[in-house]
């Protein structure tokens, strides 16, 4: 009898620890599911807000840039202009240059008989108006940007008229933005790891309310004992 | 008291208690995590939004200082650029833009974008500008600073406009 009451106690005290490890591992689960999928909501809600803010300051640049750039002087002095303009575009194009920002990246051409000739880059990666066949849309007389975004940049190429109002000069700009998955990815690491750590503190001190009434049976019998 | 004290703390819970305490503990610990992580999160992004801000304020003073250098700033100018507009959770506002010239201590608005304001039906003075107004026009720098006046709170971007002697004549406030 005291063999089968045994069995039965052991059986309980099983069947407990083993309620136990399904519920930590339901808590935890839990918790995981719900963070990652409440961050990366919130990851994509403010990457959207982010790249919309980038584009339409790159594009409102674009245009400001275009209008400040003089295509007389583009058409009668390339070199002249070359000069003037390197001093002129790096005072417009204000790069925080924090870490995690948008990077800018901007070039003028010259353009005469189909052909682009760059005056000045501020880069040696990232320009795309050589790469793509845009002569034929210079010269269509289309007053919009040609607008590409494609692996987290965005460019704005900006045609720049002389007085007479033929294309003479392009402007490219581009934001690049590639920071963000980086930058998302640290945020939602450091995010799960924090709901691990919160998760075992909770279980930890959860797990308080079954030990304390045991320690407090064990000092009584201590109590009593001696 | 002492009782249901101790009786609370040398039982531990069993059955429907139990099973309501274990649920109830991990839905209020899930609730304060989200909470948590939804702060930091807003925090983190917050800022990034927040520098991205700036320096399209710091752009567009800039852009629009180059764009009067070397004009007279006075009464009934006109700006030569279209308005410009940032974008706050798919809302596009235009940017408010004001150019001030030296008057004594202060500076005296000779022209702004808002419609229903014109300089001539309203003569403004910011009389209440800080030092780094001062600073834009003295050491001829980009500031991004705080201002408030009677119709609101603004942060601002301030970039000097060079003039006609090819000195300071002015400021740009976006």
């Amino acid at each position: 009898m005291s063999f089968q009451a045994d069995q039965q106690k052991g059986s309980e005290s099983s069947s407990a620890v083993l309620k136990i490890i399904v519920l930590t591992l339901f808590a935890v689960v839990t918790a995981i599911v719900a963070v990652s999928f409440a961050a990366n909501h919130m990851r994509i809600g403010f990457e959207k807000e982010y790249r919309m803010q980038v584009n339409l300051k790159t594009e409102q640049l674009a245009a400001a840039s275009s209008l400040l750039i003089n295509g007389d002087e583009i058409a009668a002095d390339p070199a002249k202009a070359q000069t003037k303009y390197a001093n002129i575009l790096p005072a417009i194009m204000i790069d925080s240059m924090e870490k995690n920002q948008s990077r800018k990246l901007y070039a003028l051409y010259s353009y005469s008989g189909g052909a682009l000739t760059l005056l000045l880059k501020s880069s040696d990666t990232g320009l795309l108006a050589s790469e793509i066949p845009i002569s034929g849309w210079l010269t269509l007389g289309i007053t919009n940007p040609y607008i590409i975004d494609k692996n987290g940049q965005h460019t704005v190429l900006t045609p720049i008229r002389d007085s007479q109002n033929k294309v003479v000069g392009l402007f490219e700009l581009s934001s690049t933005y590639a920071f963000l998955d980086v930058y998302g990815n640290a945020v939602e690491r450091r995010v799960l790891m924090s709901v691990l750590v919160a998760v075992t503190a909770g279980i930890s001190l959860f797990s308080l309310q079954y030990l304390i009434p045991g320690i407090f049976r064990l000092a009584r019998r201590r109590g009593v004992r001696y | 008291m002492r009782n249901f004290f101790l009786s609370s703390l040398t039982t531990p819970p069993r059955e429907n208690k139990s099973l309501a305490a274990q649920l109830g503990y991990c839905f209020v610990v899930i609730l304060i995590i989200l909470i948590v992580i939804s702060m930091t999160i807003t925090s983190a992004y917050t800022s990034v939004l927040e520098q991205d801000r700036s320096d399209a304020l710091q752009a567009t003073a800039v852009t629009a200082a180059l764009a009067i250098s070397h004009t007279a700033l006075q009464e009934g100018m006109k700006f030569p650029m279209p308005a410009s507009t940032y974008i706050i959770s798919g809302h596009i506002y235009a940017y408010k833009i004001n150019i001030y010239t030296k008057a004594g201590n202060s500076f005296l608005r000779v022209y702004t974008s808002t419609p229903a304001d014109t300089v001539s039906s309203n003569q403004y003075t910011l009389d209440g500008a800080g030092d780094e107004y001062r600073k834009a026009f003295e050491m001829q720098e980009v500031v991004i600073t705080a201002r408030s006046d009677k119709t609101g709170s603004y942060v601002a971007g301030v970039a000097p406009v060079i003039g006609v002697e090819g000195t300071v004549s002015g400021l740009v406030e976006v």
